[in-house]
């Protein structure tokens, strides 16, 4: 006989810890380095170079700030109870998703052009 | 009383119509996730292989005699990329159909679906880690230009 539903739930929760553990540590990470980088723009040693670093903590702040959303709400998915809550889960998807989309055009897009270039250049 | 426990232990595995269009909703991200994963993927490898063309631009030499202008460290990080968004769209598209049946015609979740979903939350969690902490380790690495 098949398990109820919430126990066959139980594994797609603790995957779903251990990703959302990775979003949310990640995202700390790059929030640090962007607190980082907005106090080295401060520094007296960088006076001429401070726009540069405001620039690095830009965009240090937005890919985390985007990760970290779905990283919670997987991580709450994760939470026991008795309901399933996959609203959370759709919402999270969603999010993650938007993340994805814009890695995947960015390398993808990148990966093509960069290959491409080297690939004419070469002189056979 | 045992068609009320037979009606309970339904209600207890049957997804209602919230449920559905909630999972349905997954689903469908899942497809725009796995499509952009295959870029993620191709992009890694091809940024990988334009490292390794540059650093022997005269000529493709496969001998692996790389002169000095070749880059390990981003050489790695694209690489990886690439190979653990291959797998992790390979999983994604492993699990759309099961939930799709799933969702659409049991009406509930079966073990098989939650496992290719696991598998999918496993490598997606492995390629999202593996471009942090690498850029991590690079960052403190280098750390001297920046500070």
């Amino acid at each position: 006989m098949e398990k109820p539903l919430i126990e066959r739930m139980q594994p797609l929760r603790d995957s779903a810890i251990i990703l959302g553990l990775v979003l949310v540590v990640g995202s700390f990470i790059g929030l640090g380095f962007g607190t980082w980088q907005i106090y080295a723009s401060f520094h007296p040693k960088f006076e001429y170079e401070s726009e540069i670093h405001v620039f690095l903590a830009v965009l240090f702040f937005i890919p985390s700030l985007l990760l970290l959303l779905p990283g919670l709400l997987i991580l709450r998915f994760s939470r026991k109870g008795n309901n399933y809550n996959f609203r959370t889960l759709k919402t999270s998807y969603i999010t993650l998703t938007i993340c994805i989309v814009i890695g995947g055009a960015l390398i993808g897009i990148g990966g093509f052009i960069f290959f491409i270039e080297e690939i004419l250049r070469i002189r056979l | 009383m045992d068609i009320l426990d037979l009606d309970i232990e339904n209600e207890e595995n049957d997804l209602n119509n919230k449920h559905v269009s909630e999972l349905n909703v997954a689903r469908h991200t899942l497809v725009v996730k796995a499509i952009f994963l295959v870029l993620i993927g191709l992009g890694g490898i091809l940024l990988a292989a334009g490292i390794l063309v540059s650093a022997n631009r005269r000529s493709v030499d496969w001998d692996m005699r790389f002169s000095e202008a070749f880059e390990l460290e981003p050489f790695i990080l694209f690489g990886g990329l690439g190979v653990l968004g291959s797998i992790a769209a390979v999983f994604c598209f492993r699990a759309i159909p099961l939930l799709r049946k799933s969702i659409s015609e049991l009406r509930t979740i079966n073990e098989q679906t939650t496992r290719a979903i696991n598998q999918f939350h496993y490598s997606l969690a492995a390629l999202f880690g593996f471009g942090f902490f690498y850029v991590t380790y690079l960052i403190v690495k280098h750390s001297s230009q920046f500070l």
